[in-house]
């Protein structure tokens, strides 16, 4: 089957667009609910991402802050974080 | 109060200013293979770097394809499950080198396999690198003596040359480059024993042997072997040269045994199988040539401008019926100065170490030999090749001219003088002299099981009359006319 390149291009540079969105979103893991004056805070601080369709979740194992994700990229600002780094370090000294 | 005050002020600074935040590359464990897993995201990841896995297990990247990456394990792959979180660490692999790996034994990431303290170390020598240029490099012109008759006088090796061992199973491969790290005790040469996937218990009999002899003072062995992880086996050879590099760098010499790379290329071959490469000849993938002629290209021999330093390789090839021209030997004689061919045949009729003269050269070794060996074995070589011409078509006939039989008389006395226990380097002046007595007609008359006995005899009065003769030759490397009638005179009274 010969495929319309042009329908062929369109197709391509529609999924483009919608990966690069998807790769632009941005996930917030904190261990409770956030409220309104939170998530400006979190908006003010990282101004140059894309909070309009942010996609906030609840993970209680990470005990207290929060972890933003914007595609493979993780920003880890959670006590879990911290203490694991911790740990690490203190591994490594021994 | 005032404490309280100054925390919120320097709270309240800090909240004003960015915050102070690095961002991780991250990704999740979508597939887990025998040694290999791949993972989902990871975007940003570059190839070569190293990603940590919970419990600081680690893996190297060494696949990116559109959507997906490829790493293979560093150490125990059991404890990854898919789903598992993995954090990119932003730099490649590398292994911690110092003097204190001298006399030790370590695994493909430089960590100790021997049960001893921690190697203490400051630098890092990256795992791949690329090689030194054609600027930097010096002539091959420093003899490497490996102590072994035949090799010196007719396949001599140089400082920085690579020269490959090669043939079947039993045949004296290790033992050769084994009695090669043997000889270079007090000749400041640091050396590498790689061993890849090797029977564990060969490689600690290899370490008690080289401890008996005194080699591990200057010696490291690099182990991983049948039992450890392909991706172990892969990385064993260039954790070897990264830390023979290090050695060179500080203007030292450096031998560094790869043993052996036929199984480095199965490990290779099951880890790019795993990855799905396409195969090629053999189930290869398409790249299993640069990855010995890479590894190989590191040994070099560094301009004194640059710092000279050197390192000399011995890769170990292992064939399947004396076959030279399967895939992996064709292609790693080629990427070598030479290669030291040993035979089945050979080695069951007595004639130890089991070389095959007439394939085994050594391409860059000529200038690199010493005047007092070139002296004796030029006429040695001319002995041999006339041997083995005659010797094909002597038996044909039932009566020969008497030129026939002293040339095949001379051949079959030379062969034999060229056999040689194993672990009994000999040095260059012993060398010498047993040589000379050859190319000299000394050995003729005698009987060829009496020739051993004779060559004892030639060492032993050396020892006890001619030390002088043995500093002498060992030190200047050259032999004159003066030198020639003394051995002359000591080797008449023997016989």
């Amino acid at each position: 089957m010969k495929i319309n390149p042009k329908l062929k291009k369109d197709l391509k540079s529609f999924l483009l667009d919608n990966i690069q969105k998807e790769q632009n979103r941005v996930q917030v893991f904190s261990a409770d609910v956030l409220g309104v004056d939170e998530k400006k805070v979190l908006g003010k601080k990282f101004s140059e991402l894309n909070w309009a369709e942010a996609d906030y979740q609840v993970d209680k194992s990470i005990i207290a802050g929060v972890i933003i994700k914007v595609g493979s990229k993780t920003i880890d600002l959670s006590l879990m974080g911290s203490l694991s780094k911790l740990s690490n370090t203190l591994y490594e000294i021994d | 109060m005032k404490l309280i005050d100054e925390y919120i002020k320097t709270l309240e600074k800090e909240l004003k200013n960015k915050p102070k935040i690095s961002t991780e590359e991250t990704g999740i464990v979508s597939q887990v293979k025998d040694g290999v897993v791949i993972l989902e995201g990871l975007d940003h990841v570059a190839y070569g770097e190293l990603i940590e896995f919970k419990k600081n297990v680690l893996g190297y990247v060494i696949d990116l394809t559109e959507d997906e990456v490829g790493a293979i394990i560093l150490g125990d792959y059991t404890s990854i499950a898919a789903g598992d979180k993995a954090k990119a660490l932003g730099y490649t692999l590398s292994v911690p080198v110092s003097e204190a790996l001298l006399g030790r034994v370590v695994d493909s990431l430089g960590l100790p396999l021997d049960g001893k303290a921690p190697i203490k170390s400051k630098t890092l020598y990256p795992v791949e690198k690329i090689a030194a240029g054609v600027v930097k490099r010096h002539q091959v012109n420093v003899p490497l003596q490996t102590g072994i008759k035949s090799i010196d006088a007719l396949i001599p090796i140089g400082r920085g040359q690579r020269e490959l061992i090669i043939g079947d199973r039993g045949t004296g491969k290790t033992t050769i480059a084994i009695d090669t790290i043997l000889n270079q005790k007090g000749q400041d040469v640091v050396c590498i024993y790689c061993a890849v996937g090797q029977k564990n218990s060969k490689v600690a009999a290899i370490i008690e042997l080289l401890k008996k002899h005194g080699a591990d003072k200057y010696s490291i062995v690099v182990n991983a072997g049948a039992s450890d992880s392909v991706a172990m086996q892969y990385l064993a050879p260039y954790t070897a040269s990264a830390i023979g590099e290090y050695f060179m760098d500080k203007g030292q010499d450096v031998l560094i045994v790869y043993d052996d790379l036929t199984k480095h290329a199965w490990a290779y071959r099951q880890m790019s199988l795993i990855l799905r490469r396409p195969a090629g000849r053999e189930a290869y993938p398409g790249d299993v040539f640069y990855l010995h002629s890479r590894l190989l290209e590191r040994a070099c021999r560094i301009d004194e401008k640059y710092g000279g330093g050197s390192i000399t390789a011995l890769p170990i090839i292992e064939t399947l019926d004396g076959d030279l021209s399967a895939y992996i030997p064709t292609n790693v004689i080629s990427i070598t100065d030479g290669q030291i061919s040993l035979e089945t045949d050979l080695f069951n009729s007595g004639i130890r170490p089991a070389i095959n003269i007439g394939l085994s050269v050594s391409r860059v070794g000529g200038t690199a030999q010493t005047k007092a060996m070139k002296a004796v074995a030029g006429k040695l070589k001319l002995d041999l090749a006339q041997y083995r011409d005659l010797a094909a078509f002597s038996q044909f006939e039932s009566e020969l001219d008497e030129e026939t039989k002293k040339f095949l008389n001379r051949g079959a006395k030379v062969t034999q003088v060229l056999k040689q226990k194993k672990n009994k380097p000999l040095s260059l002046a012993e060398q010498v002299s047993i040589l000379w007595a050859a190319s000299n007609g000394y050995l003729d008359k005698l009987p060829i099981d009496e020739i051993e006995k004779f060559e004892t005899r030639i060492l032993e009065t050396l020892k006890s009359k001619g030390k002088k003769w043995l500093e002498k030759i060992n030190k200047n490397k050259i032999m004159d006319e003066k030198d020639g009638k003394d051995l002359e005179k000591m080797i008449k009274d023997i016989s």
